[in-house]
């Protein structure tokens, strides 16, 4: 069963849910492996108190890039002309590729009149396998700076927890979404079954919850709110709520707790003093536990 | 002189629009400025100055899309074949399945039919929102529509076909999507000052570290780091300053106040409204280092 911590907006608390949910579900005795797939900004394994073994790193060529011959280049701008994308661009008269913006789709290839543009494979990022301090098998996609394929990226991590779940009888697999609506959080969605949205009280997360949930609609998941630090914003959480529509698991509230959680690599559940956060979390996900994934 | 100024950071939630903002609010008290949302998977500018803005210009941004002429196709199949994206099919009818999501646009198809039987369509990939913010700055929205792929597309677009009219502004400042992909690319690449914005917690460090790397691949020297929510208990103040120390970049501290959340959710700017609070002052300070 593959549950999904995703928001629309960043900075919610997606990392904190799926870190702890994680948690509590191993220390409940069940077999789980989360997955990073925030490769932008890949938090997840230090927010399970860090890697107490690496299993493996694999480095993924998947991107691709044109590069122009000079010495054949004839200079007719049809490469300009014809990119969608803005990567190509004029430099003394010549054109050049903007790697970055480079889909390595080939459209530039197909006019070139003096076949002067290949292409070459570049590095998308790395997958790696780790096993975190509190025994828990963490697949971490981390996208290479200024890349793209970000959505392969994560369906390729996701494909591998899989696989390690399937070999080591692993029931949940938890994927800690990237902030946004975009391609890494459709990869995200693609095959999931469980949504957890974590919003908090401003009208920037409910906004971005909502384009969310616009997105899921096509994946048919089974949408759940966790309303984060809800306290400080009472009235606003409740109209998160009711606007939203979804099955609400729990409303947390702020607590500083959670920052010194983190400063100690320690996941919140696992933190001795843990704070007035705690109840309510442990709450959020026995509800969903006995509720739906049992 | 225009300079570009990028919010940006690696992690989200930090307060890169907060800052945005604000800072552009008192940028445009010393110039001519304009605010460009460039996180337009989840534009927040708009809420975060409770839609104080006047539209006066919506640009529909399209891309390509392929539309099939059946009485000029020859089946040859190479539209399917050179498809990058594979979001060709063709059925053994000769009819051709279009995948749109899975489209980048690019047409190929189009360019490689020897039958001339596929012609430019258009589809809706998001909207910039031209229009005046808070009476003192022009501002643009980009938002991309959901369910769409490439953000990354849409962001350069968004910056690269306003490159010539960001130049008669003295100050532009972008507010930039979390992470650190090709999008994020776009909006550092004609920017002069970087503001790498995050929170203390080591989350915040991590992220900052990976945004740093980024700036620091395109040559970017201006790169400056703002701590907002400073002073939370038993936040990772440590590590920042020796990142700040290794680097040798500038620091900036934005002080953590239940002011400053309040003012995001009322969609109030914590210097108009709180001008005598640390925080405005501190992003005061922020505004004077950087005109």
């Amino acid at each position: 069963m593959e549950i999904v911590v995703a928001s629309g907006k960043g900075g919610t608390g997606k990392t904190f849910v799926s870190s702890n949910l994680t948690y509590f579900l191993r220390s409940l005795g069940a077999k789980v492996v989360a997955v990073d797939a925030d490769a932008e900004a890949p938090d997840l394994l230090l927010a399970l108190g860090g890697a107490s073994e690496n299993v493996y790193s694999r480095e993924v060529y998947r991107s691709r890039k044109a590069v122009i011959d000079h010495g054949r280049c004839v200079s007719c701008m049809k490469c300009f002309e014809t990119c969608r994308f803005n990567a190509i661009e004029l430099s003394n008269g010549k054109p050049v590729v903007v790697e970055e913006y480079c889909e390595g789709c080939g459209a530039c290839s197909i006019v070139c009149p003096s076949n002067a543009i290949s292409f070459v494979v570049k590095r998308t990022g790395l997958i790696s396998c780790d096993v975190s301090k509190y025994g828990i098998k963490v697949v971490t996609a981390d996208l290479e700076v200024g890349g793209r394929n970000t959505g392969e990226l994560v369906y390729m991590a996701k494909e591998e927890a899989h696989r390690i779940a399937d070999s080591e009888g692993a029931k949940y697999i938890v994927v800690d979404a990237a902030a946004g609506i975009g391609c890494p959080v459709i990869s995200s969605l693609a095959g999931a079954d469980i949504l957890i949205v974590v919003v908090e009280p401003s009208p920037q997360s409910l906004k971005g919850a909502r384009r969310l949930l616009e997105v899921a609609e096509s994946f048919r998941t089974r949408n759940l709110l966790i309303l984060n630090k809800y306290d400080l914003n009472p009235n606003f959480s409740e109209k998160v709520a009711s606007t939203l529509g979804i099955e609400v698991l729990g409303k947390i509230p702020y607590d500083y707790t959670i920052v010194k959680a983190y400063a100690s690599m320690t996941p919140f559940l696992a933190y001795s003093s843990g704070g007035r956060a705690l109840k309510p979390l442990v709450e959020s996900f026995r509800t969903l536990y006995e509720g739906v994934l049992k | 002189m225009t300079k570009i100024i990028t919010v940006a950071g690696g992690k989200g939630g930090t307060g890169k629009t907060t800052v945005a903002v604000n800072l552009s609010y008192l940028l445009s008290k010393r110039g001519k400025t304009i605010l460009v949302d460039a996180d337009v998977e989840n534009p927040c500018v708009p809420a975060t100055i409770a839609g104080r803005i006047v539209v006066n210009r919506i640009v529909e941004v399209k891309g390509f899309k392929p539309v099939f002429d059946y009485g000029k196709c020859v089946k040859c199949g190479l539209c399917v074949e050179k498809c990058p994206e594979h979001s060709l099919t063709m059925l053994p009818s000769g009819r051709i399945i279009y995948f749109e999501t899975l489209c980048s646009g690019c047409s190929s198809c189009m360019l490689v039919c020897p039958a001339n039987a596929i012609s430019e369509g258009y589809r809706l990939e998001g909207l910039f929102r031209f229009g005046r913010a808070l009476d003192t700055m022009d501002v643009i929205v980009g938002e991309i529509v959901p369910g769409n792929r490439r953000s990354g597309v849409l962001i350069a677009r968004l910056i690269e076909e306003n490159l010539e009219n960001f130049r008669k502004y003295d100050f532009v400042v972008i507010d930039s999507p979390p992470g650190t992909f090709a999008g994020v690319y776009s909006t550092i690449k004609h920017a002069e000052t970087i503001l790498a914005v995050t929170e203390p917690t080591p989350l915040g460090v991590n992220d900052l570290r990976k945004f740093i790397k980024l700036a620091r691949k395109y040559g970017k020297e201006d790169i400056n780091v703002v701590v907002n929510k400073y002073g939370i208990p038993g936040g990772s103040y440590e590590e920042i300053e020796r990142i700040v120390e290794e680097l040798g970049l500038r620091l900036f501290k934005i002080p953590y106040s239940r002011i400053v959340f309040d003012s995001v959710v009322r969609g109030v700017l914590v210097v108009e409204e709180y001008p005598e609070s640390d925080a405005a002052k501190s992003i005061e300070r922020l505004a004077l280092a950087l005109s």
